[in-house]
C-alpha cells in the first residue's frame, strides 16, 4: 500500500480520474436511460461504444483524410477534423443502438417475454457485433491518429493538466447539460420521463411508446458514441474487445449512482473514475476492479439501490 | 403417436448403423492420402492476432516447398488447429488431432497453457511438435520425447532483457510492470532476479488496462530511469504512448510480446528508442526478400512468424528425406539439424534448442533494428 | 399456424404423454434414457459428432459440465428468481480446491470433493448473506463482481500459482475399472454424468417440497412470499448455496481431468453461457436447461468446421432463438398464469409428492 504516492501526487491522479470519470459517465448514462424505461440491462450497450470508436477512425481516415503518420492538424482544420469524427462517432452509435433495440429488444418486449430472455438476446447481439468486429479487424488493435497535438496547459500542485483531457470534461459536461435539457425540457424528453415513471399510463396518455423507446436507444447512443469519440482522442486506440472493459466499469458506475438515475449515473461515472484512479496509486493496477467493486458492495449495502436511488426522474413503482 | 414411434424406431436404427459404420475404419491406422502438416494456436478469440502470425507462417513455408517439390505428398492445406490459446478449449481438441491419421506433424502449440493440456495427449499418439512461441520452462516434461522448442525459454530471455537495459543505461534504476499473464510474469521474475539491487518500483496492469495513469505516477515518484514491460504489444503501446505524453523521457524495454511491427504502428513516435529483447526474429529482419515475398503472396509477417516458418520448414524437410509417418519424422527433427531462417535448428535431448541467441532490437525510425545477439 | 405452433410446443406434449403412461412405462422409458446417456460416448456417429474436436471429450467439457452447471444454476435463478451473473465463482473454486489440496497434500479426490463443495457452498453463505436483500438488477452487479473478484484475487496470488494457474492436478483414484487417464475422457463423463443425475433427482425431491413452493413464491412475488411468512431470506441464500454447491463437484471434477488450470479459464463468459443455457432451454424447467446446455454447448463444437464466423454464428443463433422462442425451447409450465388443471399436472406428473 502505497498512501505516500496518493498524497504526492494527489492533483495529477484527481485530474486525470476526472477525464476518464467523464468518459464512463457518459457511458453510463446510456445504461440509465434504457433501464429506466425498459428497466432493462442493456448488455449490448458496450459495443454501441465499441463501434462508435470504429466510427470516429473511419471518420478521421476515411471523410478527413488523416493519414497514422501525419503531423497534428492545428488551427480551423483540426477543429473542424474533431467535430466530423465526434459527430460521426455520435451517429454510428446511435444508429447501432437503434437497430440493437429493434433486433433484441422490439419483438421480445411486444410478446410480452421475460427479462432474463431478453438480456440473452441482447447478450447474442453483443457477442455477434464483437465477433463482427474481430473478424474485420482481424482481432488486431487500430491505431487512431494524432489530431492534436497534446499539450501541457498548465501545472497547479505537481498536476500537470493536459489539453486533451481538458477538452473531454468539458465537453463531456456539455452533453450531459444538453442530456438534461432534452430530458426536462422538450416534448419527447417528457415522453421518456413518463414512460419511466408509469408505461402504461403513459400509453393510456397517448405516449407513443415505441417512439419513445427509440428516442431512449437513440439518446443513449448518442452519449456512448461521444464517449467513443472521448475515449478515442485520448488513449488513441481501440480493438474489438474495447467495449467489454468499458462496458463492465459504465455499469458498475451505473449501478453505483442509482440505475434508472440520471444523477446517479453522472455520480457513479466521476466517482469510479476517481476510484479506479486512486485505488490503482495506493493499491496497485491490478487491484483496482476489486477496491471499486467492494466499494459498490458496501454502498449496495447501505442503501439498496444505490447512491441516488432508482428512477429516471423522482420515484418509480 | 403411431407416427411418432415409427420415426423414433426408424432414427434409433439410423443411429445405431451409422455408428457401427463410423466405427469400421478406424481400425487401420495409416494414411491413405496425403500427408498433414498441422498448426494449433489461437485462430479465434481475443488471442487470435499472435496465432494468425504463427499460421501464415506455416502457410507460407509449405506454399514455398509445394512450388519447389510439385511432387511431394503433402496436402497444399494447413490442417488448423484452433484451441483460441485456451486450456479449455484445447482439451477434447488435442485428442481429436491426434487421432488424425494423416496428421504426422504439428507446428504449436503457440501458448504454454494450451501446450500442457495438449503435449501428454501427442506424446500418447507420437505426434512429433515443434512450438514456436510457448516458452514456459517445464513444458519438456510434459511432451517428452516429441516436444521442441524453436525458441528460447524464458529463463534466458529475461536475464537478457535485464542486460540489455543494464548495458544501454549507465547506473539504471528499473521500474518493472507486467500484464499479469502466465507469460509476463514468469519473463518479469528472471529480469528482477537479474536486476537484483537495481529495481526501485514496480506495478501489475493485467490485461484489458487502458489507463496507465497510476503506474506513470509511481514511476515518475520512483525516479526510474528505464521501465522494463513484460506483456504483448497492444497493451504496451498503450502504456509507452501514455508514459511519453505525461513527458517522461526514460528508456523504456520489453520483451519478444512486444516485438511486432503492429507495435509501431500503435504507438507511433513513442515507439522510438524502444528497446526489446526477443529470442526470436522479424521477418523483415531475417529475410526482407522472404518477407517481402509473403506480403506479395498475401500474409503479413508479425511476431514468430519466422520461427513457425522454420518449424514448418523443419518437417517439410522431413517428408521430404523420405519420412512419412509420425515417429519417423520425429526422429528427424530430434536428430538431424535445420538450417533455419531465425537460426539452426538443432534440438537437444530435452527438445529445446541449443546454440540459439537472445537478440536486442531498437527501434529507429520506425523500424525494428537488430542489434545482434545480447552478450552474457 | 396455429396448428404448429400447438405441435411445437414439446412440453406439454411431453408431460401429457408421460402423465397417461403407466407406471413401467415411465420406469422403462427412465432406463432406457439413463442408458442411452451413458451409452452416449459410443455413439460417436456422423449425425452428431464433432469435427474438429474429440467427441468423447466434448461429451466431459463443455456438454457435460455445461448441462451440470446449468442446473445448479436453474436453481438459483429458475427456481428462485435470483439473477446471479457470478456463478463462475463457485466452479472456480471448487477446481481450485482440487487442485490446491491434490498437489499440495496426500488427500484424493473422493476426499477433496466434500471439502471443495463445502468451501463453494462456505462461499455462497458468504456472497449470499449480506447481498440477498438486494433486488434484481443490484444482485446481478453484485454477483458478476463475486466472480470476478475470484478470478483476479486467484490472478495476484503467487502462493496460488498466479496467472500461472496449478498443473500436475492428480487423477481420481481407479475406480472397479475405470481408469481416470487424461486419454481416456469417458470414466470422467460417466462419472459427472452419475453426478448430475443424482443432482437433478434432489433438485427434483426438493421443488415438490416446501423449498421449492417457498421458492416459487419468492419468484413470483418476493413481498407477497413474505407476507405469507416464508422466511424468504433464508430460502435465498439456500437457493445460492445449493448452486454453489452444484457448481463446486463441477470445479473439483473438471480440475482432475484437465490436470491444470490458470485463472483466465474462470471468466465472466463462462457466467455468461451457462445463464444463457438456463434461459436458452427453458428457464426453471430441468429438462429445457439440459437440452439448452448441451445445445450451446455442443453447437460451437459441431460448427468447428466454420472456423472463424464460427462465434458470430452462434452469437446470431441466439438472438433469433430467443426472438423466436422468449420462453426457450422447453419453457416450464405456466402456473403462475391461472391454468385450472395445474395440480393434476403437479401430483400425477412429477409424481413425488406423496
Amino acid at each position: 500500500m502505497d498512501f505516500a504516492l496518493l498524497r504526492d501526487a494527489f492533483w495529477g491522479l484527481t485530474f486525470d480520474g476526472i477525464a476518464l470519470g467523464a468518459i464512463y459517465a457518459l457511458i453510463s448514462l446510456g445504461y440509465t436511460l434504457v433501464y429506466g424505461v425498459l428497466r432493462l440491462i442493456n448488455f449490448a450497450h458496450s459495443e454501441v461504444f465499441m463501434i462508435g470508436t470504429f466510427a470516429a477512425l473511419v471518420a478521421a481516415s476515411g471523410i478527413m483524410g488523416v493519414k497514422v503518420e501525419d503531423d497534428p492538424r492545428t488551427g480551423g482544420s483540426m477543429i473542424l477534423t474533431l467535430l466530423v469524427c465526434l459527430l460521426v462517432a455520435m451517429l454510428a452509435s446511435a444508429i447501432t443502438a437503434v437497430l440493437v433495440e429493434i433486433v433484441a429488444y422490439r419483438r421480445l418486449r411486444q410478446r410480452g417475454a421475460t427479462k432474463l430472455a431478453t438480456l440473452i438476446s441482447a447478450i447474442g447481439v453483443s457477442i455477434s457485433l464483437v465477433e463482427l468486429f474481430r473478424i474485420i479487424t482481424d482481432s488486431l488493435p487500430r491505431e487512431f491518429p494524432r489530431i492534436m497535438e497534446k499539450t501541457f496547459l498548465f501545472s497547479y500542485a505537481g498536476a500537470d493538466i493536459r489539453n486533451d483531457k481538458v477538452i473531454v470534461i468539458i465537453a463531456a459536461g456539455l452533453m450531459m447539460f444538453a442530456l438534461e435539457r432534452f430530458i426536462t425540457k422538450t416534448r419527447l424528453g417528457k415522453g421518456i420521463r413518463a414512460v419511466s415513471m408509469d408505461e402504461n399510463t403513459s400509453t393510456l396518455m397517448g405516449v407513443n411508446i415505441n417512439r419513445v423507446i427509440t428516442v431512449t436507444f437513440f439518446a443513449g447512443g448518442i452519449m456512448a458514441g461521444a464517449a467513443a469519440f472521448f475515449y478515442i482522442l485520448v488513449y488513441e486506440n481501440t480493438s474489438f474487445k474495447v467495449g467489454f472493459f468499458l462496458g463492465i466499469s459504465a455499469f458498475t458506475a451505473a449501478v453505483l449512482g442509482g440505475i434508472g438515475n440520471l444523477k446517479g449515473a453522472l455520480f457513479g461515472g466521476f466517482a469510479l473514475g476517481l476510484m479506479e484512479t486512486w485505488t490503482s496509486a495506493v493499491f496497485g493496477t491490478a487491484w483496482k476492479a476489486v477496491i471499486s467493486f467492494i466499494i459498490l458492495v458496501l454502498v449496495l449495502l447501505i442503501k439498496p439501490t444505490g447512491l441516488f436511488g432508482e428512477s429516471i426522474q423522482q420515484a418509480r413503482v | 403417436m403411431k407416427k411418432n414411434r415409427v420415426l423414433a424406431v426408424v432414427a434409433a436404427v439410423a443411429i445405431a448403423t451409422s455408428s457401427f459404420v463410423a466405427f469400421a475404419p478406424s481400425a487401420s491406422a495409416a494414411c491413405s492420402s496425403k500427408l498433414k502438416i498441422a498448426y494449433q494456436g489461437p485462430l479465434t478469440g481475443p488471442e487470435a492476432a499472435l496465432g494468425i502470425n504463427e499460421l501464415n507462417g506455416v502457410k507460407f513455408a509449405l506454399k514455398r516447398f509445394l512450388a519447389a517439390n510439385k511432387s511431394a505428398n503433402v496436402d497444399p492445406v494447413v490442417y488448423e488447429v484452433d484451441d483460441q490459446g485456451d486450456p479449455a478449449v484445447a482439451g477434447p481438441i488435442a485428442p481429436k488431432v491426434a487421432a488424425e491419421e494423416c496428421v504426422v506433424a504439428l507446428v504449436g502449440p503457440a501458448y504454454s497453457g494450451a501446450s500442457k493440456v495438449s503435449l501428454p495427449v501427442y506424446l500418447s499418439a507420437g505426434l512429433p511438435i515443434i512450438t514456436p512461441s510457448a516458452t514456459n520452462p517445464t513444458l519438456p516434461d510434459f511432451g517428452k520425447s516429441i516436444f521442441h522448442r524453436a525458441v528460447l525459454t524464458d529463463d534466458y530471455q529475461g536475464p537478457a532483457l535485464a542486460r540489455l537495459v543494464t548495458s544501454r543505461v549507465k547506473n539504471a534504476k528499473v521500474f518493472l510492470v507486467n500484464d499479469a499473464s502466465d507469460y509476463a510474469v514468469g519473463l518479469q521474475k528472471t529480469v528482477d532476479i537479474t536486476l537484483a539491487g537495481r529495481v526501485v518500483g514496480k506495478d501489475v496492469t493485467p490485461t484489458g488496462t487502458t489507463d496507465f495513469t497510476a503506474t506513470i505516477a509511481k514511476i515518475k515518484k520512483s525516479g526510474a530511469t528505464a521501465v522494463i514491460y513484460s506483456g504483448y504489444f497492444s497493451q504496451a503501446a498503450v502504456f509507452v504512448k501514455q508514459l511519453r505524453d505525461s513527458g517522461s523521457k526514460i528508456v523504456f524495454a520489453s520483451g519478444d510480446g512486444t516485438l511486432d511491427n503492429q507495435f509501431i504502428k500503435l504507438a507511433r513516435k513513442a515507439a522510438e528508442g524502444v528497446l526489446l529483447s526477443a529470442p526470436a526474429i522479424p521477418m523483415e529482419t531475417a529475410s526482407p526478400k522472404l518477407a517481402a515475398e509473403m506480403v506479395k503472396a498475401g500474409w503479413t509477417p508479425g511476431v514468430y512468424t519466422t520461427e513457425s516458418y522454420d518449424a514448418a520448414n523443419f518437417f517439410l524437410e522431413a517428408i521430404k528425406a523420405g519420412n512419412t509417418d509420425r515417429a519417423s519424422i520425429n526422429k528427424y527433427v530430434s536428430t538431424k539439424s535445420s538450417k533455419g531462417l531465425s537460426k539452426v535448428l538443432k534440438f537437444d535431448a530435452q527438445g529445446e534448442v541449443s546454440g540459439a541467441d537472445v537478440n536486442g532490437f531498437v527501434i529507429k525510425n520506425g523500424k525494428i533494428v537488430l542489434l545482434g545477439a545480447i552478450k552474457a | 399456424m396455429a396448428n404448429l405452433k400447438s405441435s411445437l410446443n414439446l412440453r406439454d406434449k411431453g408431460a401429457e404423454y408421460w402423465e397417461r403412461s403407466p407406471k413401467w412405462r415411465r420406469v422403462a422409458l427412465s432406463i432406457f434414457f439413463i442408458a442411452i446417456c451413458y451409452a452416449l460416448p459410443f455413439l460417436n456417429n456422423p449425425l452428431i459428432n464433432t469435427p474438429g474436436s474429440d467427441f468423447q471429450s466434448v461429451l466431459f467439457y463443455p456438454v457435460g459440465m455445461y448441462v451440470l452447471m446449468a442446473i445448479g444454476l436453474n436453481i438459483v435463478v429458475g427456481k428462485s428468481g435470483l439473477l446471479d451473473l457470478g456463478y463462475v465463482a463457485f466452479f472456480a473454486i471448487g477446481a481450485y480446491t482440487m487442485a490446491i489440496l491434490g498437489t499440495k497434500t496426500a488427500l484424493n479426490f473422493w476426499e477433496i470433493l466434500p471439502i471443495g463443495v463445502g468451501l463453494a457452498m462456505l462461499s455462497g453463505v458468504l456472497l449470499g448473506t449480506p447481498t440477498l436483500r438486494l433486488r434484481g438488477d443490484y444482485l446481478a452487479i453484485v454477483t458478476l463482481g463475486f466472480g470476478e473478484i475470484v478470478r483476479i484475487f486467484a490472478v495476484n496470488t503467487d502462493s496460488i500459482g498466479g496467472s500461472r494457474g496449478i498443473a500436475g492436478i492428480p487423477t481420481p483414484p481407479d475406480f472397479f475399472n475405470a481408469k481416470f487417464t487424461i486419454l481416456d475422457p469417458k470414466p470422467y463423463y460417466w462419472l459427472l454424468l452419475t453426478f448430475t443425475l443424482l443432482i437433478i433427482w434432489m433438485v427434483r425431491r426438493m421443488a415438490a417440497r416446501r423449498p421449492g413452493r417457498a421458492w416459487d413464491a419468492i419468484r413470483q412475488d418476493d413481498d407477497v412470499a413474505q407476507l405469507m411468512g416464508i422466511n424468504t431470506r433464508k430460502y435465498k441464500v439456500w437457493a445460492f448455496v445449493l448452486g454453489a454447491a452444484v457448481a463446486g463437484v463441477g470445479g473439483v471434477v473438471y480440475a482432475s481431468q484437465i490436470l491444470s488450470i490458470v485463472p483466465d479459464q474462470f471468466n465472466l463468459n463462462i457466467s455468461i453461457l451457462i445463464l444463457a443455457c438456463v434461459v436458452f432451454g427453458g428457464i426453471g424447467n430441468v429438462w429445457g436447461v439440459i437440452l439448452g446446455a448441451v445445445l450451446l454447448a455442443f453447437t460451437p463444437e459441431r460448427i468447428r468446421f466454420l472456423s472463424q464466423p464460427r462465434i458470430l454464428v452462434f452469437g446470431i443463433a441466439l438472438v433469433v432463438m430467443m426472438n423466436l422462442r422468449p420462453d426457450g425451447i422447453l419453457p416450464k409450465k405456466k402456473r403462475e398464469h391461472f391454468d385450472p388443471d395445474w395440480h393434476t399436472v403437479e401430483e400425477s406428473g412429477e409424481g413425488e409428492i406423496k
